[in-house]
């Protein structure tokens, strides 16, 4: 039964992250099994108002003001009227937010709720619970989720965080981990140097990512073996630790540091490398190994995917090793013989690295289809089935009266909860004042894009290949 | 063109259109009036205030800038917004005010790449427009900038029509 859905986030493109590309590739697959699916983000400089993406997805790009790093400035009934607006122009059934971080996603789940729709959320970050903002924001998640339909997390480490921080209950949290587009990430072995060999790190040079590890080790790993290079991408406030590691040690040739790169330029870094690196503190669910580990396939597996019977097929075998962290949702994410595994500890990483090294010159590594294993685990047509059935689900459920919504804030603590249903019975009545206002019958409802005529392919056939690629248009 | 032989043909409550060979006129009517019911109530609130209240000096200034509020406002009302299309000539988008005056903006047709509908989110609402998008200019011309009529009959009436005239050689 197809559903009307609106994702809302802060982050989308052309902010470039992992929420946005699961909002991107969600929303497309989604659309390809026959919902409407559109996308309401905060507008990016100039880039306000409505705009068509690949097969017909439609963001709206709403004016607010930003205050730190993409997330809107929380104004809570600001956004209400024009958000009232989108879901009836554009006869939405269920609201899906995104992002614990993203106001605009807490205050579009509340709306919908008022207006009696069915909410959903997903949790793509792992939390503390110690620190100032940590506490804050789990108090907002509580609010936000003590009247929700479902809750999706990309792992089940993430599960058990969530459940613990929002006081939820776990029947009502699903798990769909997150995806990769695997032809974006084919394999080529001849990319990378045969002298060397190559450890690459890709990602966003911060303090939770590891980087005062990596700082640590590389001069050892440099010391202790002499054939090994570096390759450093990504940009951040830690570039400049990196930079320092590099002169004081005199590694010049040894690590590169190639800056920020742009998701379709990750694989060609990727290929250089036979062993990737990740050392983060805290992972929910750590898209870019599963990135790594596609890229680094043997070449047996791509062609034979390709050609013919005939063709002279070069056999060499080779894979990506993967090192890394053993952290939050790390484990769940590739099998046992894909990945080493190492404490958040300088010894234990400079041991695991070394192991992987061994592997790599003693060519202890086993040829293996990887590329075709993960693409068939790891697939957005799978994630988007799955997230069918939470639809599915929590369509059946019925809507609360006002005062069920109200005794559920109330729960949320002993003063927060009187707040909260303060904050609810004032959105109620802004509603009623709004569908007194602005009647729903003066509302021109939107036109529905026309699918099927940019679909040449069945979707089924449709969702193996990968969405970058610009839909034939019907001649 | 004498108005009695090409007269304005209504098509909807707010819309009508003048048609002529290589020739179409789409006009939208809003139903502001100068006399409304809210502006007699309004004009007459000021008398009596004004005469009530004819010993109190500073009222004058207040009940002078309200009546000034008002008529600033009619002049501003639009009454009618119109879209002339002519074949190899080009468009005239024009918007006539309550007090007669009216603005008009000429585009020719070799300036005209497209004429295109799309939705903006203004204030509170999302709203379809039609514009016009010429060459050499950063924004678009939108046309009903101020009535921004609703999709269904009137700006898809429109859209065709002038299309028809700007962007074919034969007769519709």
């Amino acid at each position: 039964m197809p559903y009307n859905i609106c994702m809302v986030s802060d982050f989308f493109y052309p902010n470039v992250g992992g929420v946005e590309s699961h909002l991107y590739q969600l929303s497309q697959r989604l659309s390809q099994r026959g919902h409407k699916v559109i996308i309401v983000t905060h507008s990016y400089g100039q880039r306000t108002g409505v705009r068509y993406l690949t097969n017909g997805l439609k963001v709206y790009y709403v004016p607010t003001m930003i205050i730190y790093s993409s997330a809107t400035f929380p104004n809570l009934y600001g956004f209400f009227p024009i958000f009232r607006n989108i879901v009836i122009r554009e006869n939405i059934d269920i609201v899906h937010g995104h992002g614990a971080f993203s106001s605009l996603c807490h205050e579009a789940i509340l709306h919908g709720r008022t207006m009696g729709l069915k909410a959903c959320f997903t949790d793509h970050s792992l939390f503390g619970f110690a620190d100032a903002s940590s506490i804050l924001t789990n108090k907002l998640l509580k609010f936000t989720l003590s009247d929700i339909d479902h809750v999706i997390c990309v792992s089940h480490t993430s599960k058990e965080n969530t459940v613990l921080r929002a006081a939820l209950s776990p029947r009502h949290v699903s798990v769909i981990p997150n995806a990769v587009v695997a032809s974006q990430f084919l394999p080529d072995p001849t990319a990378a140097d045969p002298n060397f060999i190559t450890i690459v790190v890709i990602s966003r040079l911060v303090y939770r990512k590891g980087m005062d590890l990596l700082v640590a080790i590389i001069p050892r790993i440099c010391a202790m073996h002499p054939k090994v290079k570096f390759i450093i991408g990504g940009d951040g406030p830690k570039r400049i630790d990196l930079e320092q590691m590099r002169e004081k040690h005199l590694l010049h040739d040894r690590v590169e540091l190639i800056g920020s790169v742009p998701h379709h330029d990750v694989r060609n870094v990727l290929i250089q490398g036979h062993i990737f690196l990740n050392t983060s503190l805290t992972e929910a669910f750590c898209i870019a190994i599963v990135e790594a580990a596609c890229a680094g396939q043997g070449l047996y597996s791509f062609f034979s995917r390709l050609s013919g019977p005939n063709t002279v097929i070069n056999f060499l075998p080779y894979r990506l090793l993967v090192v890394s962290t053993k952290v939050g949702g790390v484990p769940e994410v590739l099998p046992r013989h894909m990945i080493n595994y190492a404490k958040p500890e300088e010894d234990d990483l400079v041991i695991a690295v070394s192991k992987a090294i061994h592997m790599i010159r003693y060519e202890v590594v086993k040829p293996a289809t990887f590329n075709d294993e993960l693409k068939d685990k790891y697939s957005w047509k799978n994630v988007a089935e799955r997230t069918e059935k939470v639809y599915d689900l929590i369509s059946m459920t019925q809507n609360s009266p006002l005062i069920e919504r109200l005794r559920r804030y109330y729960g949320c603590g002993l003063y927060a909860g009187k707040i909260f249903c303060m904050v609810i019975a004032l959105d109620y009545l802004f509603w009623i004042f709004l569908e007194i206002v602005f009647p729903r019958d003066t509302i021109e409802r939107a036109q529905r894009f026309p699918y099927k005529k940019y679909q040449t392919f069945e979707y089924s056939k449709r969702c193996e290949l990968s969405t970058t690629t610009d839909s034939k248009k019907d001649i | 063109m004498s108005p009695s032989q090409y007269s304005l043909n209504p098509l909807t409550n707010e819309l009508s259109y003048r048609a002529l060979p290589g020739v179409r006129e789409y006009v939208v009517h809003s139903d502001a009036q100068i006399w409304s019911i809210t502006s007699i109530a309004f004009l007459t609130l000021c008398a009596i205030f004004s005469y009530v209240m004819r010993d109190i000096v500073y009222m004058r200034w207040v009940i002078g800038c309200a009546l000034a509020a008002w008529v600033w406002i009619k002049f501003n009302t639009v009454k009618e917004e119109s879209i002339l299309a002519v074949r190899n000539v080009g468009v005239q988008v024009k918007t006539t005010y309550l007090s007669g005056r009216s603005v008009s903006q000429f585009i020719e047709r070799s300036r005209v790449c497209d004429i295109i509908i799309h939705e903006a989110i203004t204030m509170w609402q999302v709203k379809f427009y039609m514009a016009i998008i010429t060459a050499k200019q950063d924004k678009m011309t939108v046309v009903f900038e101020h009535l921004l009529p609703p999709l269904n009959p009137t700006l898809i009436t429109v859209y065709h029509g002038a299309r028809s005239m700007i962007f074919s050689d034969t007769n519709p």
